[in-house]
């Protein structure tokens, strides 16, 4: 069995730089403490504790692993300094067990990464040389940097992997391999390492030729196993897990806010790391469901509706826009979580003798953003509503079925077509001139003349039960040329112009 | 005989070169289901084109265009109406239309070029509309407002995307200045309307009848002339 070990260094401080890059450009160190959302510059229970994990800038003025937050701000006082935030850990973990599915099935989750069996993947890639490089385009493509080690047991490739580039064990080599490593490879004790070294046990060989019983029993458990690891590693098997798929990410923020700009800012971020994952597994994105946390623990918890399945960004921060311009946050808010509930892309093949039309992803992504541009009840294919109130609206999801029409009966008359209404939303108020009872004279607006010829009136009413409506509809020709639809509103006692035939 | 049948449209005999064609490029177009009508614009509304229709208020245009959409499902492909103006009554079209228009009622002339250029885009739609009659600044009703203007450059991207995807792009106006695409539009067809028919007695609207004009065309072929139409009551 070949076994891989894709291990992401420093997980706390990956899981920030992941979803922030710019913070891996500077000074920024985490320290082994809670993250304190909304807290402000630099809060004490970040001062006192330990720094865990620092970037490439902040090492290079002085900032190293063990300082305490105020040390760090001592040496470099323009450092960054943040807590562990569990959700982005967690997030992160998702991330790269999404990634690493890309490539493989078969997973075992550890602290500091994952083994991947790859023995069965030279039936899909080349080499285990292309396979090491595909895990590393993956997982880059989720915002994680990773070091990959291949060997015939999981603490081999643990070893490899810990060395920091891509590394390539081949079996029955093990032990030479691992010969002239230094101990710190091996995630040992402060206790074990320290009486290793006094030992003069400096090197993995040096510990491969120490006799197992013996140093067991001087120096106990973890000190054999270190021997079996040093002498070959041992056999432990892979245990696959089924790992439950959750598309969730969430953001602490370092201050409160309480605009929605800076908001969208965050979860632009959230979303584009869903969208990420969902696009390598092959899904979209079908809602979203989003948790505001607020002063004193006040959680806003929402669902967003999208539309169409998606991974347009652009599309999914609009949505979110609307639902916060609707209803806004009712304080500053200090945490972001976004969860995306996960759809299939409609795939509908087209059949080779139907009709041509758009694309059934590309239908979906237009209509997601013609709903972002105007508003989920303003696009849709027209319906004839349930009611007689005239001129109301109803539509629904457009959804064209793919069969030609039934050719239209030709008309009796060629050149002929059928008068349709001008609806004026909302209608126009009028001022009616009559004479007996006959409409002489109508003015609205920019329509204004005398009655040529009239029709009417036709009446109806309805929705007694609820918001009355009594209307006298007339088809009047007007000295301008143009034939409309005035109306009088009994519930409302006035005259109005519904609309012009056109 | 040999002659004959290898001669041209003009009667020139020569050497037809391998997989081309004889006579000009064809064209294909949307049938409009008035005869005279595509005889005068030579097959129909040409594809991938920007085309103007316009006329006076109640002359027709809102009808012609619902019957152009109608006519441009035959085959199968959806189309669009971008009502600026959400002039709309569903009744108006036929019931077993209704399911292949997307009806797209923005607010606000900015998001109405916004929702054309997404279509566009799309690809796949025979027909869209852009129905621009009473269209009024933002938050004023129609008929109360100034009206708003489509600049010259919305135009030329609009008609260079139709180009792209082969849509027909039908722009119906005003007439007035601010709507107009100018020479953007490849065709222009005027609706004028000329009679109103009332059934005699209890004055029942029958119908407008009318004249659809070519104002102009690129193609310069029947400008000026014009066809009848009739527009029955509902």
């Amino acid at each position: 069995m070949r076994i891989a070990f894709v291990r992401v260094a420093d997980f706390p401080l990956a899981a920030w730089t992941r979803l922030d890059p710019a913070l891996a450009l500077r000074p920024f160190a985490v320290v082994d403490a809670p993250h304190v959302a909304g807290a402000g510059s630099l809060p004490s229970a970040h001062g006192v504790a330990r720094v865990l994990a620092v970037t490439g800038p902040a090492r290079a003025l002085g900032v190293l692993p063990g300082q305490t937050g105020y040390q760090a701000r001592a040496v470099a006082p323009d450092v960054y300094v943040r807590g562990v935030s569990d959700e982005a850990v967690r997030g992160a973990r998702s991330a790269l067990v999404d990634a690493v599915a890309t490539v493989g099935a078969r997973i075992e989750q550890a602290r500091e990464g994952l083994w991947l069996e790859v023995g069965d993947l030279v039936r899909v890639y080349p080499s285990e040389a292309a396979a090491v490089g595909a895990l590393g385009v993956a997982v880059r493509r989720v915002g994680l940097r990773a070091s990959v080690g291949v060997a015939s047991n999981k603490a081999v490739a643990a070893v490899a992997a810990r060395r920091g580039a891509s590394c390539i064990v081949r079996a029955g080599e093990e032990a030479a391999f691992l010969a002239p490593l230094p101990l710190e490879v091996l995630p040992l004790s402060d206790g074990l390492r320290a009486d290793l070294y006094r030992l003069g046990i400096t090197t993995l060989g040096q510990l491969a030729r120490l006799p197992l019983e013996a140093t067991g029993l001087r120096l106990g458990e973890e000190a054999t196993r270190a021997v079996r690891v040093a002498q070959g590693g041992e056999g432990r098997p892979l245990v696959p897990e089924v790992v439950p798929t959750r598309f969730e990410e969430a953001l602490g923020l370092d201050d409160t806010v309480d605009s929605i700009e800076p908001l969208l800012f965050g979860i632009r971020r959230l979303l584009e790391a869903l969208v990420t994952r969902l696009a390598g597994r092959s899904l979209a994105v079908g809602g979203l469901q989003l948790e505001l946390t607020l002063a004193e623990g006040i959680r806003d918890a929402r669902s967003v509706a999208v539309g169409a399945p998606t991974r347009d960004v652009a599309s999914l921060v609009k949505f979110v826009r609307g639902s916060l311009e609707a209803h806004p946050p009712v304080g500053a808010v200090s945490g972001l979580r976004v969860v995306a509930l996960p759809r299939g892309v409609r795939g509908v093949q087209g059949g080779l003798f139907e009709p041509p039309g758009p694309a059934p992803e590309r239908l979906a992504l237009t209509l997601t953003r013609l709903v972002a541009l105007v508003g989920e009840d303003r696009v849709g294919a027209p319906v004839a509503p349930d009611t007689h109130r005239p001129y109301a609206v109803a539509m629904a999801a457009f959804d064209p079925p793919r069969t030609p029409r039934t050719p239209l009966v030709a008309a009796s008359t060629p050149g002929e077509a059928t008068l349709a209404l001008h609806v004026f939303r909302p209608p126009r108020e009028a001022t009616v001139s009559l004479d007996g009872g006959r409409l002489v004279r109508v003015e609205a607006g920019d329509v204004s003349g005398a009655v040529r010829a009239c029709g009417g009136p036709w009446r109806v009413a309805g929705d007694w039960w609820d918001a009355r409506f009594e209307h006298e509809g007339y088809d009047v020709e007007l000295d301008d040329g143009g034939v409309y639809l005035v109306a009088y509103d009994r519930a409302r006692a006035c005259w109005q112009l519904d609309g012009v035939y056109a | 005989m040999a002659r004959r049948v290898l001669a041209d449209a003009s009667g020139r005999v020569g050497v037809v070169p391998a997989g081309h064609s004889h006579g000009a490029a064809r064209v294909r177009y949307l049938p409009t289901g008035m005869a005279a009508l595509d005889a005068l614009l030579g097959g129909g509304l040409e594809r991938g084109q920007l085309i103007e229709l316009t006329g006076a208020a109640g002359s027709g245009r809102l009808a012609l265009t619902l019957h152009l959409l109608g006519q441009a499902t035959q085959q199968g492909e959806p189309v669009a109406l971008v009502d600026v103006a959400d002039a709309l009554n569903p009744d108006d079209l036929e019931a077993s239309l209704r399911p292949r228009v997307l009806w797209v009622r923005p607010q606000g002339m900015l998001a109405s070029l916004q929702a054309v250029d997404l279509l566009l885009d799309a690809g796949g739609f025979s027909l869209v509309v852009l129905y621009l009659v009473g269209a009024t600044a933002q938050g004023q009703a129609q008929g109360q407002g100034r009206r708003e203007r489509v600049a010259t450059t919305a135009w030329a991207r609009l008609a260079r995307r139709a180009e792209s995807t082969r849509t027909t792009l039908l722009a119906v106006t005003d007439g007035s200045a601010a709507q107009a695409p100018g020479s953007f539009a490849s065709m222009v067809l005027g609706v004028q309307g000329r009679r109103v028919r009332w059934v005699g007695g209890r004055n029942l609207l029958e119908g407008v009848e009318g004249d659809i004009v070519l104002v102009r065309s690129r193609r310069g072929r029947g400008v000026g002339r014009s066809v009848p139409f009739a527009l029955g009551a509902p």
